[in-house]
């Protein structure tokens, strides 16, 4: 489809103009649409391509395809009604964005969180970072054409979901951290079974390292591709293992911490040519690091309460509604009004696997937030797509794609 | 390259003698566990038809249809396709008359009327039933 023949393309030449080079605009070079059905743009995200040959000359990112107007929806509905809507976003990462949103609630109205809840909540969200790399591995190698890591990260995964199931009731969607604390506490079967999958887990990402790190193959298709250098990447904005790859020490667990992880012993794994190959080997990593910290924090799981006691904003529990007049009135007042927070706004981040989650929450004393905003990783990685894919081979694009892990969940809200 | 070769053969082998991961669904059935949250029942003895649950439901799934307050004539309308699952209703109830059920979540249908249910008294629910049809149809209430 060339810029300068009508009857083949099918659209308006002139809206492509400034969005491709005047090449595509004479038909020298081909405008090509790649999605939004497409499955290895992971989601439904669309890409337009301007080839010269079968080398990318321009890419730009199209999305808007997964709009569910969640942030708008969020100023329709209590504080605490939207945490179920926050698991929608990016799917991948449930707990995450539980998390994102009730430490920004928390910040907002000065709620103070338990000791065990806390380390129930970096617990889980490790677990759920481990959970989010082993489908970013699965599906970024079967991209790239290695079918045997698919299977064996979705066996992985599984027990990892058969864990969120336990503790929360729902696989994905488990709306388990609420303000002031984690929903319920963990069941008893808990423990035994992420010490299992501790002792478990290890070998099958050496298992995983044996078949692609060294493997010419892999190496041939990642390494020198994608790249991107550290000062690009804190131009674009970029975070998680996408700068990091690149070499930049930031990690918000680290440098901002939040939720205690001051307490726990892990280390940031650095990249140093910032191509695909070094994205691969931090993720890697990172799974080994999140066990640490996953181990740690069982280790030293503290007894205790896992909600706050304050009675303004966290419910009472149901054993105390038959004893006490007071705990009914705060009952009724929280489910019938909400709570109201003073005006204000806030920020809070967290690192989240695919890099900076930030939730950024604006109210004006009313029980329904004023406005939320989501600042999502996937959503500022795109942007660097076409600084990425800029003159290589459209099937290396592929590659690229899956090394920033976007979700499009993440990026369309 | 041998150590790579040894572990997948290691892995291919015992897959051989090995029972097969996945379970003959729909022929056998896995329990889920005790915490799983599926469909929402109502037990109405408890029930004062405070209606915090159709309020607290981010989803707008749930309906309390109030035909006599005195005598406790209730009539609960559960949709189980705009259901989230957050059980934010049975945390909300004060009377404890609202549960998650952990073995009933093949909640799949050929027909939409299937997601619409409605608990209490048969005759209560046979006349909102009534009710609500001819409301469809575009006659009023009652005819």
């Amino acid at each position: 489809m060339t810029g300068s023949d009508d009857n083949l393309w099918q659209g308006d030449v002139e809206k492509l103009k400034g969005l491709v080079s005047e090449r595509a605009l004479t038909g020298e070079t081909m405008v090509l649409n790649m999605g939004p059905q497409h499955p290895s743009t992971h989601g439904v995200l669309r890409l337009l391509l301007e080839l010269d040959g079968e080398t990318v000359v321009t890419c730009v990112p199209d999305i808007g395809y997964l709009h569910t107007g969640i942030e708008k929806n969020m100023e329709s509905k209590r504080y605490e009604q939207s945490i179920v809507m926050t698991d929608r976003m990016d799917y991948l990462s449930p707990m995450g964005n539980n998390l994102v949103y009730c430490l920004a609630m928390e910040k907002l109205i000065d709620l103070d969180v338990p000791p065990r809840a806390q380390v129930i909540r970096v617990l889980l969200s490790e677990l759920t970072r481990i959970n989010s790399h082993l489908v970013w591995l699965g599906t970024h190698a079967l991209d790239i054409g290695a079918m045997s890591v698919f299977l064996y990260c979705f066996r992985e995964r599984e027990r990892l979901l058969d864990i969120f199931e336990m503790v929360s009731g729902q696989r994905m969607m488990s709306t388990y951290f609420r303000p002031g604390g984690v929903w319920r506490d963990v069941p008893a079967e808990f423990e035994p079974a992420v010490r299992d999958f501790i002792n478990y887990f290890p070998p099958r990402v050496d298992d995983y390292e044996k078949l692609l790190t060294n493997n010419p193959l892999w190496l041939d298709r990642t390494q020198g591709i994608g790249f991107i250098s550290a000062d690009d990447a804190i131009r674009y904005g970029c975070s998680g293992p996408t700068l990091r790859g690149s070499g930049v020490n930031w990690d918000i667990r680290k440098a901002l911490p939040y939720s205690g992880y001051e307490n726990f012993d892990f280390d940031v794994p650095l990249g140093q040519h910032g191509d695909v190959y070094d994205r691969y080997l931090i993720r890697i990593e990172e799974m080994r690091q999140s066990l640490r910290i996953v181990e740690q924090a069982l280790d030293k799981l503290p007894d205790g309460p896992v909600r706050s006691n304050n009675r303004k904003y966290v419910p009472p529990p149901r054993s105390e509604l038959g004893q006490s007049m007071e705990a009914v009135i705060h009952h009724f007042k929280l489910w019938t009004e909400g709570f109201r927070p003073p005006v204000g706004e806030v920020y809070q981040r967290i690192e989240s696997p695919r890099g900076e989650l930030g939730c950024y929450l604006v109210s004006d004393g009313e029980p329904k937030p004023w406005r939320v905003h989501f600042r999502t990783p996937s959503f500022i990685h795109l942007s660097v797509l076409p600084l990425m894919s800029k003159d290589h081979l459209i099937a290396d694009l592929v590659g690229i794609i899956g090394s920033v892990d976007i979700v499009l969940g993440d990026c369309d809200r | 390259m041998k150590v790579k070769l040894t572990m997948m053969w290691k892995d291919a082998l015992e897959s051989l003698v090995k029972s097969p991961a996945t379970q003959r669904y729909p022929f056998v059935r896995l329990s889920a566990p005790d915490q799983l949250r599926s469909k929402l029942h109502w037990n109405l003895e408890n029930c004062t038809g405070c209606g915090l649950c159709a309020k607290d439901c981010p989803a707008d799934a749930i309906k309390i249809i109030v035909l006599d307050k005195k005598a406790k004539r209730f009539v609960f309308r559960y949709q189980v396709d705009h259901c989230t699952f957050c059980s934010q209703c049975v945390v909300s109830c004060r009377q404890d008359c609202l549960s998650m059920a952990n073995n009933e979540w093949e909640l799949a249908a050929l027909n939409k009327d299937k997601f619409t249910v409605y608990y209490g008294h048969a005759s209560d629910v046979e006349s909102v039933m009534e009710d609500e049809s001819d409301a469809e149809n575009g006659e009023p209430a009652g005819v």
